[in-house]
């Protein structure tokens, strides 16, 4: 079974996202600040995250950054999911090396697409 | 024989008769006086005739006795008369001897003597005249002796111009003073007169000469003194040249100046008989042909350089044909030197030969070198008039307001902005005591700070507002000695430059603004995302979705305290751009602070049951001044922070107390605190502090900017202290109502 985390210091966003994916055969983990994203990624070795950028502690950018920059990471498909929608900020998110930018609000059924699509 | 003694004695009578008182008379006795004898013997014969005629009459009458007497007194009468007239006659040759050799001795005299002299008898005759006298007036003395004096004067005439008592020769310098007096005896009598001619050349020519001297001294006061007042050289060169032409007698005189860089002189001015003499001929001071005359030697050899002959002179041939054309026959070059400077040269022709005497020479010298003084003067004056009349403008045309006023505070000098400033013509400030100035040199009640910046030496400088102009203001100290001392006070309008800074400041604000805004829209459209995508997220799956009953209502649960949080999110971001576009009204009223607090200790201590608020508030406190529901909103949301941030429960204070002029109120709490990098930004818009554990329960973000806004609004301060893990301590002030005495 695929390992999802979900990251993000909002807890009604992690419990959407649950929700989002409750119906589908993916172990959900969950990290509610960067630090904790990372601590989960290292050990559990998660399929894909779904990574917040602001948060407190770290931010999306550096864990993603630092996922992507170690090797035994840098295979984990990562979707940021976040409010900042502005183009600047798109373009970071790819260049801290994320696989996918998805914006919030968003629509739950277009999420468990596009990770169905991540996962393949 | 008796009758011709008859007839002569009778003749001899009447003769006598008639002539005897005649004879006698004072006149003619006076005229015969020097022949008395002569005339004592004729009267002895006449004295015999007439007894011999008696004796004729008597013998006639038979009187023989008386006829023989008569007869022999006339003998004796006779005899004695002969006798007379022998001694007479011997004694006359003697005197003539004499008088003769006197008149020889006299003649010799005259001849001797040094004075020309001639001699009139008593009918105007020349009796006399000495060799001197010959020679002068060109005559022989056989010539004119014996001739009338209106003959001799004739003779004189021609040789001599005749001025009253001068003779003055025709030919030559020679001139005679003539003496005329009569010649009479002791008793006056009228023999003649002598004219004595004395040889006064010398005194004349030295009298002359010292009227020459006069006149050219006169003239020479009269140029210099013309030329010296005038600044315009072209003027003073002309007043030059026509004086040496009118007053100083020369035929033509012209001045050329110096040129820099070149050995040219170059004409300036000419007068006299010049018909294109100067613009005809080219005079250098170097050393070619051009240089020699006398115009280039007085500047090279720094003295008068004079062309005894033009006709005849080699240095002064490349001019000789143009000199001559116009008839100068000499030429005397000046040079206008002062102080060893030159100037110029001064250029004299005269049509005289031998003109240029030492004394002229001297004359001219003097005349080039006042006009070298007239120029220094006059370019002394214009550099004068010229250096007053910059500094004048300079003065005027600096836009500060200057005024110098002297020790006994009297303006003595007021620049144009500050006349205009003032309104007053500057005979109404010249002159003024310097209060005349206050307030706008130095603020009004404070005093003249003149005596301070003088004994200080040192400017002050201080910045006065008058009205709605700002004034920079500096008084400078000017000690000329013990005695004498001056301010300068300079005001400068600084109001334009307040005004462009405030400007600036402005421009840099509403700046600011913009990036304020352009932020804050990010960051709200960010904030906004946040509770909608619980919204859309939750509502979609609730639609989607068959959720089991427990489920469906917690997420309706969220999206109920999402929406309300966007509902609180809205209004903060529309009261904070209220507040930034000045239009938030704040309602100022006396309140208490003490109630306020009670107010909202009254709403929050039930929220927690964790919690526990403390209020402490400064006995007396007076009255706050401000919108009490914009306090209580800023204190609501204080204590709202200090529950959210002390999630693990603690006390939470209030204290209310005086600081200066303001209430001070703090709001401290025992939660977790700010990190250090967090103050900084902790009253920008959602600058809060996020951390995990107060997620659930967080705000909109802008409460403590809304907070420091208001505050501000106020005129108070809000500020923030805290120690990250023992919590923070928010401090706000707030104006004290005040209140009048016997309010």
């Amino acid at each position: 079974m695929k390992k999802i985390l979900i990251v993000d210091d909002e807890e009604y966003i992690r419990e959407l996202v649950a929700a989002t994916l409750s119906g589908s055969p993916y172990e959900l983990l969950m990290a509610k600040d960067g630090e904790e994203a990372l601590e989960i990624a290292r050990k559990e070795r998660p399929d894909l995250i779904l990574l917040d950028i602001e948060m407190p502690k770290k931010d999306g950018y550096e864990v993603c950054r630092a996922l992507k920059g170690d090797p035994e990471t840098s295979d984990i498909t990562i979707i940021i999911l976040t409010a900042h929608a502005q183009k600047e900020d798109i373009r970071k998110g790819y260049k801290a090396g994320a696989d996918e930018y998805f914006i919030k609000p968003f629509s739950p059924t277009a999420l468990l697409r596009k990770v169905e699509e991540a996962l393949g | 024989m008796l009758e011709f003694f008859q007839i002569i004695g009778f003749t001899a009578a009447l003769l006598f008769v008639i002539l005897v008182p005649y004879l006698f008379t004072k006149r003619f006795f006076l005229t015969l006086h020097t022949i008395r004898a002569t005339y004592s013997v004729v009267f002895f014969y006449l004295l015999s005739m007439l007894l011999v005629n008696m004796a004729i009459i008597l013998r006639t009458l038979g009187h023989l006795r008386a006829y023989e007497l008569s007869e022999s007194l006339s003998i004796i009468v006779f005899l004695i008369g002969t006798a007379l007239f022998l001694k007479n006659t011997t004694s006359e040759a003697i005197l003539n001897a004499e008088l003769e050799r006197e008149r020889d001795l006299a003649k010799a005299l005259m001849d001797r003597i040094g004075l020309a002299i001639f001699v009139t008898d008593r009918y105007g005759k020349v009796s006399a005249i000495n060799r001197k006298a010959c020679t002068l007036f060109s005559i022989e003395a056989e010539e004119v002796l014996g001739r009338s004096e209106e003959d001799l004067k004739r003779r004189i005439d021609q040789v001599f111009e005749v001025d009253g008592d001068l003779f003055k020769g025709r030919k030559g310098d020679l001139y005679l003073r003539c003496r005329k007096g009569e010649l009479c005896t002791k008793k006056g009598e009228f023999l003649g007169s002598i004219s004595i001619f004395e040889d006064v050349t010398e005194s004349i020519k030295k009298e002359e000469r010292l009227r020459d001297l006069n006149k050219r001294l006169s003239a020479l006061l009269d140029v210099s003194r013309r030329i010296v007042s005038l600044i315009d050289l072209e003027e003073i060169f002309e007043a030059v040249c026509r004086s040496a032409v009118e007053r100083l007698g020369a035929k033509m005189a012209w001045i050329g100046t110096l040129e820099e860089g070149s050995f040219e002189i170059r004409p300036r001015a000419s007068f006299g008989t010049d018909s294109g003499y100067v613009k005809a001929i080219r005079v250098t001071w170097d050393d070619s042909e051009l240089g020699m005359g006398p115009g280039g030697m007085s500047i090279k050899g720094r003295g008068p350089a004079i062309e005894e002959d033009v006709s005849n002179s080699e240095t002064f041939k490349p001019w000789r044909k143009e000199a001559m054309k116009r008839g100068y026959k000499c030429v005397g070059g000046f040079p206008l030197m002062f102080k060893g400077e030159i100037f110029g040269t001064l250029l004299v022709y005269s049509d005289k030969e031998g003109f240029f005497t030492k004394e002229i020479k001297e004359t001219f010298s003097a005349l080039a070198s006042y006009t070298a003084i007239a120029i220094k003067n006059a370019s002394l004056l214009m550099d004068l008039a010229g250096a007053k009349e910059e500094w004048e403008t300079i003065f005027d045309s600096i836009s500060d307001l200057v005024c110098i006023h002297d020790d006994s505070h009297r303006i003595i000098r007021a620049n144009r902005p500050l006349k205009e400033k003032l309104g007053l013509p500057f005979s109404q400030i010249v002159g003024r005591d310097c209060s005349l100035v206050e307030g706008i040199f130095y603020k009004e009640g404070e005093g003249c700070p003149h005596d301070k910046v003088v004994e200080a030496g040192l400017p002050v400088s201080e910045e006065i507002k008058r009205e709605d102009e700002v004034y920079y203001v500096t008084s400078y100290p000017y000690r000329i000695d013990e005695k004498r001392s001056f301010t300068i006070h300079v005001a400068r309008d600084v109001s334009p430059y307040r005004r462009l800074a405030l400007a600036e400041e402005e421009k840099k604000r509403l700046e600011e603004v913009n990036r304020f805004k352009t932020h804050f829209v990010s960051l709200v459209s960010h904030e906004l995302r946040t509770p909608l995508t619980s919204l859309i997220g939750f509502t979609e799956l609730l639609l989607e979705k068959d959720l089991e009953k427990e489920k469906e209502r917690k997420y309706i649960a969220i999206i109920h305290n999402e929406a309300k949080r966007l509902g609180a999110l809205v209004s903060d971001i529309l009261d904070l751009s209220r507040i930034e576009a000045g239009k938030l009204e704040i309602r100022k009223r006396p309140f208490s602070i003490r109630s306020a607090i009670s107010r909202i200790t009254d709403l929050y201590s039930p929220r927690s049951e964790k919690h526990s608020i403390l209020v402490e508030v400064e006995e007396g406190l007076p009255p706050a001044f401000g919108d009490i529901e914009k306090v209580e909103q800023i204190l609501g949301n204080l204590v709202d922070n200090a529950i959210k941030y002390s999630p693990d429960g603690g006390k939470i204070w209030i204290f209310a107390r005086r600081n200066g002029r303001m209430i001070e109120v703090e709001v401290k709490d025992e939660g977790i605190g700010i990190p250090a990098e967090h103050i900084r930004t902790i009253f920008e818009p959602f600058g809060r502090v996020d951390t995990s554990t107060v997620r659930t329960t967080r705000g909109t973000g802008l409460g403590l900017t809304i907070s420091k806004r208001i505050v501000e609004l106020h005129g108070g301060e809000m500020w923030v202290e805290s120690e990250p893990g023992r919590g923070s301590s928010f401090f706000f002030t707030l104006p004290i109502h005040e209140t009048r005495k016997g309010d």
